[in-house]
């Protein structure tokens, strides 16, 4: 994967002129950095990149690297990403967003492209709220927070990303924390190295919307064991941790998809079939 | 038949072998040397219920059926009136039906058609290991007057895999019902066989060789009645050019998925109907905004909701259209012919391509889905291309840079000068996010005149003029076209001069061109919908005067030539 014809890039070579919208302190500016970092130690050509995205705060991320990226519409980057890498299988394809943008509107196509395992990996920066739209719950949102949008709490269980994706058929699912750069870092490039369909979850703190997220700091935790790739083993782990866990909880090999296409037929050949 | 066209229907419950009929029938006339058309119609549960095939045949070619059924074939009555409405008869009209376990329906009686019994299961009970079908395609075979010959190479043709005791069986029940009814006058006698290269192509199928002919890499699509066949066609094909098929998760991924091909460098499409262009409609907008090609193909059925998944309806016009939230220009286009469908559909590809934008095809059930003779369709060259970003171009780049052609030279991921990134999100000329009233501006003029100054050349419609001064035109557009041009061309015989303008471009719309047309006519417009959405649509912009009178008619049931010439006579009064 590493190209060393490549001048040596930095982090900083992967990071575009554009200021993040993020508030200060949001955890999502540890992501890009981590991200950066990760692409720099890959030494990936910035434009083999593609960096497809939906909507929400994180979902900007494609303009703050200096790639390919695209900024699509709310819940539909996994499809998006899908897309080209089936025409383009030389790209790396990273596909970002937040919770609501994947678990809630997109939850449809994560579940298809953790089933699909194509070779791509999906890195999502979940603060457990809406932050872009000021502050609704999301999938990850604890039942009982009160806020405008749910002055009761929502009073429904939470989404558990690690589980679904388990049972889709992904076969690389990992959990971050944007306020481990390092362990990031090194979470994001073995995501990035694995064939297939990789998930990257990271709690990244909302300041802004959900300042008690900012305990997550003292929380978090690393789980400090070897990935599994048995299912069974994976799912006991991904059920009995409290969320707080950081690692990777499943790592497998598993049939990609990629399209088989040959060039063995012209159109000429097709349209022979209609004679009379 | 005064105009040589002889029109014939098999109808039967699911497995009877109705359609079987139809394609093998299809199949003897273009083996005999001749053009047909044929339509198929089911109930609305798709799969396993009643279906019947109406074949029209002539020595010219024709896509359309006729208004009259002349030969009908009934293996049995079960279901017969969830169809009657489609099957017309009347005293012109032949019916033959299996007297051996149905009696005769009186609306059938009503109609005062020339009826014969016949009993298929004791001629089933004589050849051992027959089907009534088989017996039934030897009688219309020598009904209409095709050669034995030409009945059993279609049949080699069709039914290919069978084993061999079963095609001898076959042939022997086909040849006894071939001479089972007093011998009849052929009606093909004074028919001239064509030797022009003939096509046996549905138009679904010429969507999809046209898409091939465009050059689509990728087709990212999920099921969907009536558009599935153009997948079906594309999928063992589209990988053998190096191209790709997505089975989408639904039409919300299928959509996204295009854009991401597309953005990819690949010309990538799609292909659904109604109720999927609903759910593709956000993204659609996505690939206006970020000037991502795109084709979208749009077998329309009735509506709305579920509606009428299986018979035809041109009402997802104002949809196609109007659709978008924001202001979106796209380009709306529409083949007037199975045949046209071809090459409409190799230039929609080239328009989304040359221009980096959305193009949006409205095909229907009946183009779709019906097959026809057609002369050969030669490929065509329309020049349209993307405009790429030159690898080693200048830095820094402008994704969408204002150009006189207001269409920026697009960057294909790999390429080194080229790094951007597309966004839905209103943006400047560098694809940077951007809320401010002057970037919108720029960037909307931008999108807008892209389309407006286009050269679309005389692709943009078929104008059949009379020759002499005519006082009436008649506008109509998609299927419509088959009845209309047929009702035109009858009138022409009659000594009554009308113009005819067929429009293939329908967004944007030639308003300068079709008002230059209609100059001085009595307008009338034809179209297959119940509010009159063209009608509307046309008058709206300006293109017709508000004397123009319109002719519309819902679906599923096509509109008669016979009632399009009464309506343009009675207009010219």
């Amino acid at each position: 994967m590493r190209d060393m014809t490549q001048e040596t890039l930095t982090a900083k070579d992967y990071l575009s002129d554009i200021r993040p919208i993020w508030c200060p302190g949001c955890g999502h500016f540890f992501i890009l950095r981590a991200l950066a970092q990760a692409f720099a130690w890959l030494k990936l050509p910035k434009e083999q990149i593609g960096l497809i995205s939906g909507i929400g705060c994180s979902s900007r991320i494609p303009a703050y690297i200096n790639a390919y990226g695209f900024h699509g519409v709310h819940g539909r980057a996994l499809a998006l990403g899908t897309g080209l890498k089936a025409v383009r299988p030389d790209m790396h394809v990273i596909v970002a967003g937040g919770d609501g943008d994947g678990y809630s509107i997109g939850g449809n196509h994560f579940i298809h492209a953790c089933r699909r395992n194509m070779d791509m990996t999906y890195i999502v920066m979940d603060n457990e709220v809406y932050g872009m739209t000021k502050g609704q719950p999301s999938p990850t949102t604890e039942p009982d927070w009160e806020s405008k949008f749910a002055p009761h709490g929502t009073g429904i269980r939470t989404f558990n990303p690690l589980g679904v994706a388990l049972a889709s058929g992904a076969s690389f699912i990992a959990r971050g924390f944007a306020g481990d750069p390092n362990g990031l870092t090194k979470l994001i490039v073995e995501a990035i190295e694995h064939k297939g369909f990789s998930l990257v979850e990271i709690k990244s703190p909302c300041v802004t919307f959900r300042p008690e997220e900012k305990e997550w700091s003292k929380t978090m935790r690393k789980m400090n064991v070897v990935p599994t790739d048995d299912v069974v083993e994976a799912a006991r782990k991904i059920h009995s941790s409290d969320g707080l866990d950081t690692g990777i909880f499943y790592q497998a090999t598993l049939p990609v998809f990629e399209p088989h296409s040959t060039k063995g037929k012209t159109v000429l050949d097709f349209e022979k079939e209609f004679e009379v | 038949m005064k105009d040589r066209i002889i029109t014939v229907s098999v109808s039967g419950s699911g497995g009877s072998g109705a359609v079987t009929i139809g394609l093998i029938l299809l199949k003897s006339i273009a083996n005999a040397g001749f053009y047909g058309y044929m339509s198929r119609s089911s109930g609305p549960q798709i799969r396993g219920g009643e279906s019947s095939v109406i074949v029209s045949f002539s020595d010219h070619p024709v896509e359309r059926n006729a208004d009259c059924i002349d030969l009908y074939f009934a293996l049995d009555w079960r279901g017969f009136e969830r169809f009657s409405d489609e099957i017309p008869l009347n005293s012109d009209s032949c019916v033959i039906f299996d007297s051996s376990h149905d009696t005769l329906p009186d609306m059938v009686a009503k109609t005062g058609a020339k009826i014969i019994e016949v009993d298929l299961k004791e001629q089933v009970k004589q050849i051992k290991g027959s089907l009534p079908n088989s017996f039934a395609m030897g009688i219309l075979a020598a009904q209409i007057g095709l050669s034995l010959e030409s009945i059993f190479k279609a049949l080699q043709q069709t039914l290919h895999q069978k084993d061999e005791a079963f095609m001898e069986d076959t042939f022997r029940a086909i040849e006894a019902g071939y001479t089972l009814l007093r011998e009849s006058p052929s009606l093909l006698s004074n028919w001239q066989p064509s030797s022009q290269p003939r096509w046996n192509i549905s138009g679904n199928e010429a969507c999809g060789l046209g898409a091939l002919r465009g050059g689509i890499q990728l087709v990212a699509a999920y099921p969907i009645t009536p558009a599935s066949d153009i997948v079906e066609y594309l999928a063992p094909r589209l990988e053998k050019v190096g191209g790709t098929v997505l089975i989408a998760e639904d039409e919300l991924a299928a959509m996204n998925m295009v854009i991401g091909g597309s953005f990819g460098g690949k010309a990538s499409m799609t292909a659904t109907s109604g109720p999927g262009i609903s759910l593709m409609t956000e993204a659609m907008g996505l690939a206006v905004a970020s000037e991502t090609p795109a084709l979208v193909v749009n077998v329309m059925r009735g509506g709305p909701s579920t509606g009428i998944p299986t018979k035809s309806e041109q009402t997802d016009l104002n949809q196609a259209l109007f659709g978008m939230h924001g202001e979106a220009p796209h380009v709306v286009v529409a083949p007037l012919s199975i045949a046209d469908t071809v090459s409409v559909t190799q230039w929609a590809v080239g328009l989304a391509e040359a221009m980096q934008i959305l193009v949006i095809l409205l095909s229907d059930q009946r183009l779709g889905q019906s097959r026809a003779i057609i002369d050969a369709v030669p490929a065509k060259v329309y020049g349209l291309q993307r405009k790429v970003l030159a690898e080693g171009s200048a830095e820094p780049y402008e994704r969408y840079a204002v150009t006189e052609d207001s269409i920026s030279p697009m960057a294909i991921p790999g390429n080194r000068q080229g790094l951007y990134t597309a966004d839905g999100l209103e943006h400047t000329a560098t694809g940077k996010p951007s809320s401010m009233a002057s970037d919108h501006l720029q960037q909307l003029r931008k999108r807008e005149s892209k389309v407006a100054q286009f050269d679309y050349k005389n692709e943009w419609a078929e104008i059949l003029t009379s020759g002499k001064r005519s006082r009436a035109i008649v506008l109509t557009w998609g299927s419509t076209f088959g009845s209309v041009k047929e009702a035109v061309m009858e009138l022409h015989r009659e000594g009554i001069a009308v113009d005819l303008l067929a429009i293939r471009l329908l967004m944007p719309l030639r308003v300068d061109a079709i008002k230059k047309l209609c100059e001085d006519k009595q307008v009338i417009v034809v179209e297959q919908s119940y509010s009159g959405q063209f009608y509307h649509y046309c008058l709206g912009r300006g293109a017709i005067g508000a004397s123009s009178l319109s002719l519309a008619e819902a679906g599923p049931l096509m509109l008669k030539k016979s009632d399009i010439k009464h309506f343009i006579k009675e207009a010219l009064i």
